[in-house]
């Protein structure tokens, strides 16, 4: 808990209204996405009773299986689905931008999970072959599922994360799952107050788990459904029968819908922040990885190795660094918490001293002496490493001396290169903070595990890595 | 009269040389795991390791995750060995401190270690080393701080040799992570966050366990509140009761020092207090909180505390340094840093509990991870945070908390998260040892506005 957020929470109940929590907009977003929504059968969390996709508030596809259970039924409706998916998100269509997905909470994000690894590893031979669209659209899931687990993606935007990293509303975290809610803490109605408004709205369920209330109403629905059909499944048989369990969820459908594109809107209103682009060209990058590896037949492994494990959380914990140096440096609004937490400092300089020597292990070294004034007392302990966000990719600077000089405070920091290099100015304000963008160091990691990590008995050579390297990844 | 308790003391010994004696044994690819409670002499035993290791002509590596810990080992070891080099390898950016220096040390790059027989130093450098192929196997890899290290350090340095002995401390901080999105593969066998115990145990089931029956550290009044942090995992102080004291002299001066006076009244003979503030809200830089603290550090002072143990037998003044505030919060640590600094106690350590793990102290000030919070989360709840603070004192710990703490741990606990295959729950257990540490504590109580 960051004591900003405190403050603004308590300004927001103060206020009744929310408060942003960044004076960007921290993520990219597409001028065309696709958005998705989504809901299942109560009980049933790998099934999809209602897909519904498209491009705008005014362009929605819908598919419904009718009974969800039934696998011909179920991947039937889910083909239809992944065609028009498949051509979008591989460029066949001619999109003129990356893809990116737009979907209203994370219920829909843990359900597309499951869809995917329900579908991507089904077989496209023997006696029931699965249609290979679907089994290359459960393929697409599951990179976006795993892409998502990456600190600062862009790829696919969650609303309820998207406008909970922007705005500071009441609501506990456990509400804010709730879009209707959440929008209405940030937008309520005239005449009612963010808590009113959101209290008023928490009823309203967008799915994909539906209310006791909702699932009540499609039982009989499914039940008469199946009667009416026995056990047939064409096309020409079951879809007159179905129009009342579409009707129902395009109703359902249509709530999520609207609010969807609204909370979109308002947020594209904001500027965006410069360091978005260079996220968004790394979320482009590993997109033309995952697609170039599909098109070559390749599959993904369900397991990890413990090599890749390694690297894949090495890999996280630097985005989740770039990330939040990348909106601290962006963001005034977002470098207070770091000033508060003696993580930061802010001041004038007032003394830069470019010839300044120390004596280094061999000889003496030119390292450059940068002075501020700051207005409040500095509890940065010395030999803290801080970067100067003119320069966050560039060598660190140390914390030498912390004095009172007069009434302001004075912070000597040495730059530990002697390389020509920008450095601030006298009379610049200026930030240092630990937060910076230079990349960490590689790890080294034999491609075979060693003994510690392989099973005593049992070999455990169908995942090692190294063997059959073509065709999994 | 020996200051020790003889049996407790013979008994770990003969411990430390059954694990020392089942690692040298082991056949190739088998480890050996030592578990030791806080303070029950794990770096010793390594020590003694080694020299056995030398006795049998092995060439040995000494591995640990932080640079401080390395450095430690090799002072430590080469004060014992001294007919022996110790070779400490160096990361990049690191070079081996003045005061760790012996005349029977060196530092070289690992690819200049072909011939040294005793290499010191972190997981990350030895395996980085290894890896890219600068750094000849060893006969036998000796890590410190095995709880500490993580899946990946130990993939590292696996094959470096053939037979390992870990030694750790079970009630310590786990390996965390910073990416939010860790339990990605909770309950497999690839988590990176295993620990390197988990991941040997995980996947070589028979490997022999020893229990070091001993704190070194803590003294018998400390053992109760210790031994809720190491379920199942009987052990006893090396020292006899009574051998450690800290006296204070009289109480005088202005009526307002009552309630510290009471406190440390209390804590010097008991070995603990736990001072409760009145109950708020706060935030985690709760200013009375720093107050307290630094009034405590000055009223201890300022009764002119001596001390005296079972090394230094004779009455010796307090140094401030012996001295330690343990915190959760770096905010915590900057504000009280400055508090302390300005009331001249410039000496008195203060660092988070991260940083404390395997550090001694006489007397030790520990803010309460759950002090003032609205409600418990899975930072302030770590059993390992809380075990560290109340671990690192001889002589005596002063908890400092506030009336609506142990409510927080009240009634049924809150659902955790669980994994298929992973049988820890950090939360639960975390709630449950906070529960026993607040019941243990229960006689030291003293409330701020009670009467005392």
């Amino acid at each position: 808990m960051s004591y900003l957020w405190a403050a603004q929470v308590a300004e927001a109940r103060r206020a009744g209204c929310a408060q942003r929590s960044a004076l960007l907009r921290h993520r990219y977003l597409t001028e065309r996405p696709l958005g998705m929504v989504m809901w299942q059968l109560g009980a049933e969390p790998f099934t999809a009773a209602a897909v519904a996709w498209g491009f705008g508030p005014e362009q929605r596809e819908i598919a419904v299986p009718g009974e969800p259970r039934d696998r011909e039924l179920s991947f039937r409706a889910l083909t239809g689905v992944a065609r028009s998916f498949n051509a979008w998100f591989e460029g066949a269509t001619g999109r003129d931008q990356p893809p990116q997905i737009v979907i209203p909470n994370r219920g829909n994000l843990r359900l597309l999970d499951r869809l995917g690894r329900r579908l991507a590893y089904l077989p496209t031979d023997g006696e029931t072959p699965a249609d290979p669209e679907l089994v290359r659209f459960g393929i697409h899931l599951r990179f976006l599922a795993e892409r998502v687990l990456y600190p600062g993606q862009q790829l696919v935007v969650a609303l309820t994360e998207l406008l909970s990293t922007h705005w500071i509303t009441e609501l506990s975290e456990l509400e804010g799952q709730s879009l209707p809610a959440l929008d209405a803490a940030i937008d309520p109605p005239e005449h009612l107050t963010a808590h009113e408004a959101a209290r008023s709205a928490e009823g309203v369920e967008i799915g994909p788990l539906p209310s006791r209330e909702d699932d009540e109403r499609v039982d009989p629905l499914v039940a008469a459904f199946n009667r009416r059909r026995g056990r047939r499944a064409e096309e020409s048989v079951v879809a007159p029968l179905r129009s009342e369990i579409e009707q129902h969820y395009l109703q359902l459908v249509d709530r999520g819908w609207v609010l969807l594109w609204r909370c979109l809107a308002r947020e594209r209103a904001y500027h965006e922040a410069p360091g978005v682009a260079r996220r968004w060209q790394e979320d482009v990058d590993a997109l033309e990885r995952h697609l170039d590896w599909v098109n070559e037949g390749g599959r993904y492994r369900t397991r990890h190795t413990h090599a890749r494990a390694a690297r894949t959380m090495r890999r996280w914990e630097d985005a989740q660094r770039l990330l939040e140096a990348e909106e601290a440096i962006d963001d005034p609004l977002r470098m207070i918490p770091a000033l508060l937490a003696n993580d930061a400092v802010q001041g004038r300089v007032v003394d830069v001293d470019l010839a300044h020597r120390e004596q280094g292990p061999k000889r003496s070294v030119r390292r450059p002496l940068v002075t501020l004034a700051c207005e409040e007392r500095c509890l940065m302990p010395i030999g803290k490493q801080l970067w100067w966000t003119g320069t966050p990719a560039a060598k660190h600077y140390t914390v030498l001396t912390v004095v009172p000089a007069g009434a302001a405070w004075h912070v000597t920091l040495r730059h530990e290169t002697s390389y020509a290099h920008p450095r601030p100015e006298v009379g610049e304000d200026v930030t240092f903070s630990i937060h910076h963008t230079s990349a960490s160091l590689p790890i080294m990691l034999p491609d075979n595990p060693p003994w510690t990590h392989r099973k005593q008995e049992v070999a455990m050579d169908a995942i090692e890595e190294g063997q059959d390297a073509r065709g999994w990844e | 009269m020996s200051p020790y308790d003889e049996t407790v003391v013979a008994v770990a010994n003969r411990v430390v040389d059954e694990a020392i004696a089942a690692a040298l044994g082991a056949s190739e690819q088998e480890a050996v795991v030592g578990v030791a409670p806080a303070g029950g002499g794990k770096s010793y035993a390594i020590g003694t390791a080694v020299r056995a290791a030398r006795d049998l002509d092995l060439r040995v590596a000494v591995a640990t995750p932080t640079n401080e810990q390395a450095f430690a080992l090799v002072s430590g070891i080469a004060e014992r060995l001294t007919d022996e080099t110790v070779t400490f390898v160096p990361a990049s950016t690191v070079t081996l401190p003045t005061e760790h220096r012996r005349p029977n040390t060196v530092e070289r790059e690992a690819r200049n270690t072909g011939a040294d027989s005793i290499l010191v130093g972190t997981l990350s450098k030895l395996g980085d080393a290894f890896g890219r192929g600068s750094l000849r196997p060893v006969d036998l890899l000796l890590v410190d701080e095995a709880y500490q290290a993580n899946a990946v350090h130990y993939y590292m340095v696996g094959d470096l040799a053939p037979r390992h002995l870990l030694m750790g401390d079970s009630g310590q901080l786990a390996p965390f992570t910073t990416a939010p999105a860790a339990d990605r593969w909770r309950g497999l066998d690839e988590d990176p966050l295993l620990t390197a115990v988990e991941v040997l145990l995980r996947n070589h089931p028979d490997s022999a366990e020893f229990r070091l029956p001993i704190s070194r550290r803590l003294d018998p009044r400390a053992i109760p509140v210790a031994r809720t942090f190491y379920p199942g995992h009987e052990f006893a102080a090396a020292v006899k009761p009574g051998v450690r004291e800290l006296v204070l002299a009289g109480a005088t001066g202005p009526r307002e020092n009552r309630f510290l006076d009471a406190v440390l009244d209390h804590a010097a003979p008991s070995g603990w207090a736990h001072l409760e503030l009145p109950e708020s809200a706060v935030l985690t830089a709760d200013p009375e909180a720093i107050e307290t603290i630094v009034a405590l550090v000055r009223r201890l002072f300022e009764r002119k505390p001596r001390v005296r143990c079972e090394r230094h037998r004779s009455w010796g003044e307090l140094r401030s340094d012996q001295v330690a505030v343990a915190v959760s919060h770096n905010d915590q640590k900057a504000l009280l840093r400055m508090a302390l600094d300005d009331a001249g106690f410039q000496n008195v350590v203060v660092n988070t509990a991260n940083k404390l793990q395997g550090l001694t102290f006489e007397v030790v000030l520990a803010w309460h991870p759950l002090a003032g919070l609205l409600e418990v989360d899975d930072f302030h709840i770590d059993p390992g945070r809380l075990c560290v603070m109340l671990t690192r004192h001889r002589q005596a710990c002063i908890v400092v908390g506030r009336a609506a703490d142990r409510e927080l741990v009240n009634g049924i606990p809150p659902a955790t998260p669980s994994y298929v295959g992973w049988d820890s729950n950090p939360g639960l257990e975390g709630w449950y040892a906070h529960e026993s540490v607040f019941a243990a504590l229960e006689a030291h109580r003293i409330a701020m506005g009670s009467s005392v």
